[in-house]
């Protein structure tokens, strides 16, 4: 009677899995918005907010970083998490183009679920485009800079002639 | 004891010639209204008021079309809701607003604009007409309708004044020049060019010139009061074909007043008789105010409660609006992106290049860019040499190139320059004032605006209300019904031939109400609250589920390609790719392992190498690929290796 139950147990769960294979098994990733657009200055720097949601079906680690040529320019904030399915992540984004990069950039924001496995693990990710406008000061505020360095320069010759 | 007598005598003589004086004086007391104005408490203003109640309709009217408009602005006048005036039914203002389409003359439009002003209701918007540009519409010549009559121009102004026009704007300061240029030789005015002055039009001529901003010590003003007051009777009334009558005594108390003087003070004393004294002399037992007739009117009741009251015609007026204070609207190909009023006055905007725009006054552009920061969307502006700065993008939606295009219209008007370039309450054309900025997304360059009107924005569970969705014309600057628009509420309803569906909604709920049409663009949201106005279209809306721009969903997590000896070819695994994102998306693979590079060189998707990966998926569409891992013959490692498969989504271009 007892072996007969057992039976019927184990019939059910092979059939359970065979009616869910592995859909249930799956990676996903989600983003917004599309892109990303940054307008600043040399030394200054601005912020945009990325929204980062698991689409998958399974809790999933997820890594957010730049591409390496700019990742002294990029700093983001969280850059590893834990979504589970449907949860949402919102990851603030902050540029700070070094003095010398005036010009239009483009780089890419890289967005990675993935799933560590002791064969091959499969994961999925999101290029986020990102369009970096770096203008120069205007006049006034570059005039003022050199104003302050000639400044500084002046008083520092002064000091050094009233030390010696 | 005769002493007693003659005392006696005495007090009694004196106490009856008290008593004579007191009934000499008594008549003139009584009569003369000393109180000035009339509160809505008073039994005069009270019973009139309950007049016009028990003359109201199921459906709402007061004495038929006209009359309701001047029973609304009466009922204002009084510090009563027009809206709270039902009679088992439709409110006045529901009448006013299903009976719309019956105005058709200027005179009609600036009484439905003064009427609809006082029940604190959308002149540009009112049972699907726009009451102020159908009155702009009827300027030409320097003035409003006809160029033969006079009481056209006089309401003309009242109505755009109600409607918050400003008194310099081209139409009002023209029109009032036309009032004043044809002011008659006796002072006075009259309903048509060249015609004989009379009391009414007088009245009406100083009402608009007051209303428009002249000042009461004017020449026109002072010599149209003087006209008036040369057609005072010795009852105190006004004189109209020979005699005084309600209408006419109304009018001129209320120019009267509107001119700032009191038409109680010893000026307007005739004969120990002051104007309030006749007009009141009129009222009826029930409240009501006698026609020409003699037969007890509503329309002319509803002239006298406002004069009693002392609140000239227009009994209400809309503040002009501030300068750089619009309402703004964004409509993209989907969906709205926001909506909201913005105030503006100077801006610098930064264009694609980074570069700053300083634009001094409060622009089309700038409201834009104020309403951004205030509903935290972006967009983009390029700055081309000749035309400014043109939108590229707003919201990430928006490609100069291949379009969709943004586009702009201020009052529904195409705006014929660019947006950083409109001054708000300026830029002609449309004419100021302006009121809605609507930024759109283009395609086609030829779409044009849905409105929608509703008869009802209350109702119960299960009422039926009807919705008018009207189109825009471009050609005639005029609102038609648009037939087959989808009406978004509870669900999708579908306009008939002329452009109205009716609904009714089954369950409580506040629902937002909108057209859409192809071709043409979506119309702002009305928002209707059914029942209790709480229910599950509130959690719907706040449950709805927002796709990602971009997404990927992957199958299996993870492949166990099982034992495999170096030469050996593994069976193969099938991996299912989901596009679950707004966006077609491009998808490619990389490869990394901790195993000596089996999985890097080895590994195969649908027989080629995994570098060469490369698919488009479509959105809510899927793709399904093969994969394999090939072992060198040469390799050289044993035992369980580890890898990565990382499938790289990006928008399809």
């Amino acid at each position: 009677m007892q072996g007969r139950w057992l039976l019927t147990a184990f019939c059910l769960v092979i059939a359970v899995m065979l009616l869910f294979p592995v859909s249930l098994l799956a990676a996903g990733v989600g983003i917004a918005p599309r892109e990303l657009e940054f307008n600043a200055y040399p030394g200054s720097s601005a912020n945009e907010t990325l929204y980062v949601i698991n689409t998958g079906d399974n809790e999933a680690e997820y890594r957010v970083y730049s591409e390496e040529k700019y990742k002294n320019w990029f700093d983001i904030a969280p850059n590893e998490f834990t979504l589970t399915p449907n949860e949402v992540k919102e990851v603030q984004i902050t540029v700070s183009p070094p003095l010398l990069s005036v010009g239009d950039h483009a780089a890419y924001i890289y967005v990675a679920a993935t799933n560590p496995s002791p064969q091959l693990g499969v994961g999925a990710g999101i290029k986020v485009p990102v369009h970096l406008h770096i203008a120069s000061w205007p006049l006034y505020v570059a005039i003022g800079m050199v104003a302050l360095l000639v400044g500084l320069a002046a008083f520092l010759v002064w000091r050094r002639n009233r030390a010696y | 004891m005769s002493s007693i007598k003659k005392r006696l005598a005495a007090f009694l003589a004196s106490l009856l010639l008290i008593f004579a004086l007191i009934l000499t004086i008594l008549p003139i007391t009584i009569v003369a209204y000393s109180n000035y104005p009339l509160s809505s408490s008073d039994t005069e203003i009270a019973s009139a008021l309950d007049y016009l109640r028990n003359n109201q309709t199921i459906q709402g009217d007061i004495g038929g079309f006209g009359t309701s408009a001047w029973a609304t602005m009466a009922i204002a006048a009084a510090g009563e809701d027009p809206h709270d005036w039902k009679a088992g039914g439709d409110s006045i203002v529901d009448y006013l607003a299903a009976n719309a389409g019956d105005a058709t003359s200027v005179t009609d439009y600036a009484r439905m604009t003064l009427a609809i002003v006082a029940a604190d209701e959308d002149p540009t918007g009112f049972g699907g007409r726009d009451f102020v540009n159908l009155l702009k519409g009827q300027y030409n010549s320097g003035q409003i309708g006809d160029t033969s009559l006079l009481n056209d121009d006089f309401w003309g102004v009242m109505g755009l004044i109600s409607a918050g026009e400003s008194a310099s704007s081209e139409i009002i300061a023209n029109s009032v020049a036309f009032i004043k240029n044809n002011q008659n030789g006796d002072d006075g005015w009259s309903w048509g060019v060249g015609q004989d002055s009379d009391v009414d039009d007088t009245a009406c001529a100083v009402m608009a010139l007051i209303a428009a901003g002249e000042s009461s010590g004017s020449n026109a003003i002072t010599n149209g009061l003087n006209y008036i007051k040369s057609q005072q009777a010795d009852n105190g009334g006004f004189l109209s074909w020979g005699a005084t009558n309600p209408s006419t005594d109304s009018w001129a108390i209320d120019a009267i007043v509107a001119a700032g003087q009191n038409p109680t003070s010893s000026y307007w004393t005739k004969n120990n008789n002051i104007p309030i004294d006749d007009l009141l002399g009129f009222q009826n037992p029930d409240g009501s105010f006698p026609d020409w007739q003699g037969n007890p009117s509503p329309w002319i009741t509803a002239y006298a409660i406002p004069a009693l009251l002392g609140k000239p015609y227009p009994v209400e007026v809309l503040q002009p609006q501030e300068p750089g204070s619009v309402y703004v609207r964004v409509e993209g190909q989907s969906s709205t992106i926001w909506s909201g009023n913005v105030t503006v006055s100077e801006s610098t905007i930064t264009d694609d290049e980074g570069n700053p725009h300083y634009l001094s006054d409060p622009t089309a552009l700038g409201a834009l860019d104020e309403a951004s920061q205030i509903g935290n969307f972006s967009y983009t502006v390029h700055y081309y040499e000749g035309l400014g700065l043109c939108i590229w993008s707003i919201s990430g939606e928006g490609d100069w190139t291949s379009g969709p295009w943004w586009q702009y219209r201020v009052d529904d008007y195409p705006a014929g320059v660019g947006a950083d370039s409109f001054v708000l309450n300026v830029t002609s054309t449309p004419a100021p004032p302006h009121y809605e900025i609507l930024f759109y997304s283009s395609i086609t360059f030829s779409e044009t605006p849905l409105k929608i009107a509703l008869n009802k924005t209350e109702v119960d569970v299960g009422e039926e209300f009807a919705v008018t969705v009207n189109a825009y014309n471009d050609t005639t600057h005029n609102w038609l019904p648009c037939a087959n628009a989808t009406v978004h509420a509870d669900e999708d309803y579908v306009t008939g031939s002329d452009g109205t569906v009716d609904i009714s909604i089954s369950r409580d709920g506040s629902f937002k109400v909108f057209a859409e049409k192809s071709g043409y663009i979506r119309s702002d949201k009305v928002l209707v609250k059914v029942g209790t106005g709480e229910g599950t279209q509130a959690q719907v809306s706040l449950n709805a589920n927002v796709v990602p721009a971009i997404s990927i969903k992957i199958s299996p997590l993870s492949i166990d390609f099982g034992n495999l000896v170096p030469g050996r070819t593994s069976n193969a695994h099938t991996l299912s790719i989901e596009n679950k994102g707004g966006m077609p998306i491009k998808v490619t693979a990389q490869v990394t392992d901790q195993a000596q590079g089996l999985f890097v060189t080895g590994l195969k998707l649908d027989d080629s190498s995994w570098e060469s990966f490369d698919t488009i998926v479509d959105v809510n569409d899927w793709e399904e690929m093969r994969a394999k891992l090939v072992v060198p013959l040469n390799y050289a490692g044993v035992g369980q290796k580890a890898g990565a498969l990382i499938f790289w989504a990006e928008e399809a271009s």
